[in-house]
């Protein structure tokens, strides 16, 4: 089946399961969703509630229960599409001030467990800085080099430097000339002097040692200070000496579609002047951190004026050295996906095209979106023309490959003033850990995505757990077997002000219904009960190997049970002997699904496999599924 | 025999305990999937008004926090540029709904206009154009 083989959601996405008599004014509500057990993360099932714009959920990662959002849409995308599980919504009723009281309670324990975690990484930074100092100065490690294995975001556009290149950027050029124009001839110079002295006389504060509470002031901290610093001396560098973009930083894809017509030449025109007026007020900004969008504004200045010059679009190469690779090799069917994803890619490219041709000033936002869809299609074309792997983009939208600083200065501190610094540094940071570990450890039974949810449920109002019950109608005990969350959606219908019932059929369940309604329901079972002949699955990279479906068949899943069993084994074993040629995936993979097979033999389905890709079309009808709050 | 169906349950318990106790609660898809080839990864519906919205309350909120726990201005200011890098912002203080956000936030505080003016002038200088999206922000409130 083609990926993007259209598929009657609406018919099917929606199952109004239950409706219960309730109040006629319509909205506001709030979602309580639970996702069904598969195999792979949160395999016995997962909770979540849907708040104002958010799905607030808890995920326990690497041992710590942490509070995500997501859209709708995103969630829906994750757990019903991708991961192929069902999820069904209880649709409580609650007045605009519950809900308000509820967002603003998720939206601030969010916030302060950001801050917690910006903490911690703030204080490692620290630690490795002052280490990393200490080594110099006991003489075990050089400055140039130590300065050398810095990554520094948005260099890596112009840095290193290749050898014997002494070309400069047009753009960049005509940029420092207005810059000399107008604060004269030494002033790049200058300010790059000024903050090498800056930095020789950076001195650590004592570190932050307190807890993260809503009233915590922010604080700045020295390798933060310090890192701001070299940004903007290699900012400045590169515009004083008007460096080009590094040729493998940037790319111009060919094919008339990427040639750049006469009204985007004249748009472009337009928003590069003003970019170039932004860059020089940016140089009299305040931030501390106007190293950054310095660079990138420059990146992006060279890539306008290139793309002018020459007539075709010229894309900075938005994509990190840390972001993830799928090797396609993994997938079955890539072709297909790839197909999809190219006509995606393609819709999602002239979309933003035309949205940035339709601005007026320069839209930073409409342009990184616009960039940022360049890449995405040029990366599937590629694929599509070869390549091994697929790269994702793992952060934001702004182009900030790193590199090191090609010149600079580290602070000078003397050994005694290391070794006080140091100490204190390393119990914050150790203490930093143990307080994230007490705040947020995931518990099997005590605190997991279920407990944490109803906990908040009941932290939310001034009067706690009588308020809750007063607002939304009832409570649930989420200890012992209320811990489970089909147990806890039963609860909740059973207790809370529910209006009605939503389920989300899992992607498969809704390409079986729309088979469905074309062939005959027997012929439909028999072909897509197993993996070998389904039309509606192919096995998911993540998927461990089984034969049958364990979903729908009732009395009979011990036998199904069996038969997966004996499959896991076999994988388990064909792990075992490959060991030393696979690696060990292909023997967790049989492990796992051994365990899951186990699970079945005692009336458990936790084997539905999952999918590989899902198309936009697909998001946004699971997501019209479940339709608004109000 | 009824020993050996009361088993049953016991079993399907234990499983389920050793299935979750080994995954419970993780990210179902903590790696990358190759559907994520089509989306930012911070592009959090394909609506992208939606997007807006969700950003707005974001610098909203963070501004409102900030004023009321005080701090280091240059920490809020990275704080800032951290949201808005999500968004495909790296020079905030010319984007329009940074600036609105920000001016939203501080009606959120309760800053009265005067203090709000000072901050925004305080932060983004006196010359800017953007002054006048944080005063839209702050008249719009919430």
């Amino acid at each position: 089946m083609a990926p993007t083989a259209a598929i009657p959601w609406l018919a099917l996405a929606c199952l109004v399961v239950a409706t219960a008599p309730g109040r006629a004014a319509p909205g506001p509500f709030i979602d309580y969703l639970t996702v069904e057990a598969n195999e792979g993360g949160s395999s016995g099932g997962h909770a979540a509630l849907r708040v104002g714009e958010w799905v607030h959920h808890f995920q326990n990662r690497d041992g710590l229960l942490l509070l995500a959002r997501q859209t709708p849409e995103r969630f829906l995308a994750t757990y019903a599409l991708l991961g192929n599980r069902t999820v069904r919504a209880s649709r409580i009723s609650v007045t605009a001030q519950t809900a308000a009281l509820l967002e603003a309670h998720f939206g601030e324990r969010y916030r302060v467990q950001q801050r917690q975690l910006d903490r911690r990484d703030s204080l490692r930074e620290e630690r490795e800085l002052l280490e990393m100092l200490s080594e110099i100065e006991r003489g075990r490690i050089r400055e140039p080099d130590a300065l050398a294995s810095l990554r520094l975001r948005g260099a890596g556009a112009f840095l290193p430097r290749s050898a014997g290149d002494a070309s400069q950027d047009p753009a960049l050029a005509a940029l420092r000339r207005r810059v000399v124009a107008k604060r004269g001839a030494d002033f790049l110079e200058e300010s790059i002097r000024t903050l090498l002295r800056e930095i020789a006389a950076l001195r650590p504060d004592p570190p932050d040692d307190s807890g993260v509470e809503p009233a915590t002031p922010l604080r700045d901290s020295f390798a933060r200070r310090l890192r701001d610093r070299l940004q903007l001396v290699v900012a400045l560098r590169v515009l004083n000496e008007a460096l080009p973009l590094r040729a493998d930083g940037r790319f111009s894809p060919a094919g008339p579609a990427w040639r750049v017509g006469r009204r985007e030449s004249r748009r472009l025109r337009t928003g590069s002047r003003e970019l170039g007026d932004q860059l020089m007020r940016l140089l009299d900004s305040k931030r501390p951190d106007r190293g950054l969008p310095l660079l990138v504004g420059m990146a992006r200045l060279a890539a306008l004026d290139a793309t002018i010059r020459g007539g075709r679009w010229v894309w900075l190469d938005s994509f990190d050295e840390n972001d993830e690779r799928i090797e396609l090799a993994r997938i079955e069917n890539a072709d297909a996906i790839l197909s999809g994803l190219a006509d995606e890619t393609r819709g999602s490219l002239d979309d933003r095209h035309t949205r940035f041709l339709a601005g007026e000033r320069w839209d930073e936002a409409a342009y990184a979106e616009l960039e940022a869809a360049a890449n995405r299609h040029a990366e599937v074309q590629r694929a599509q023309a070869g390549a091994s792997h697929l790269r994702v983009q793992r952060f934001g939208r702004v182009p900030t490959r790193s590199a090191a600083p090609s010149d600079g200065a580290l602070p000078r501190l003397e050994g005694a003033a290391l070794a006080a610094a140091l100490g204190p540094a390393r119990a914050a940071e150790r203490n930093a850990e143990q307080r994230l570990r007490k705040a947020y450890r995931y518990h099997l039974i005590r605190r997991n995505c279920v407990s944490e949810i109803f906990a908040s449920l009941n932290a939310a109002f001034p009067g706690g757990r009588a308020e809750s019950v007063e607002r939304l109608g009832g409570s649930h005990q989420a200890w012992g077997l209320g811990v489970i969350p089909f147990v806890s959606h039963r609860s909740v219908n059973r207790r809370y002000r529910v209006e009605r019932v939503i389920e989300i059929p899992s992607a498969r369940e809704a390409r079986i219904a729309a088979l469905v309604e074309r062939e005959s329901h027997l012929a439909v079972w028999l072909r897509e009960s197993n993996t070998l002949t389904a039309t509606t699955y192919e096995r998911g990279s993540r998927d461990s190997q089984f034969v049958l479906f364990g979903d729908g068949v009732g009395p009979a899943r011990p036998l199904v049970g069996a038969v997966n069993l004996a499959a896991a084994v076999v994988e388990t074993g064909v792990g075992l002997v490959a060991l030393p040629v696979r690696g060990t995936g292909t023997f967790r993979s049989g492990l796992r699904g051994t365990l899951s097979s186990l699970a079945e033999l005692v009336f458990l389905n936790v084997r539905k496999g999952s999918y590989d890709y899902v198309s936009i079309e697909q998001r946004r009808r699971v997501a019209a599924a479940l339709g608004p709050l109000h | 025999m009824r020993t050996r169906f009361a088993v049953v349950p016991l079993v399907g318990v234990g499983l389920s305990l050793v299935l979750a106790g080994s995954t419970g609660c993780s990210l179902s898809y903590s790696s990358k999937s190759i559907s994520d080839t089509a989306s930012s990864p911070f592009e959090w519906s394909s609506d992208s008004s939606g997007d807006t919205v969700a950003y707005h309350q974001d610098v909203r909120d963070y501004t409102y926090a900030y004023v009321r726990s005080g701090g280091d201005r240059s920490a809020f200011q990275r704080g800032i540029g951290n949201l808005a890098e999500q968004r495909g912002v790296s020079n905030w203080e010319e984007d329009e709904s940074t600036c609105a956000g920000i001016g939203a936030g501080l009606r959120k505080a309760a800053l009265d206009e005067g203090q709000a003016r000072e901050f925004a002038r305080d932060l983004l200088g006196d010359g800017s154009d953007r002054l006048r999206d944080v005063q839209r922000g702050y008249e719009a409130g919430l």
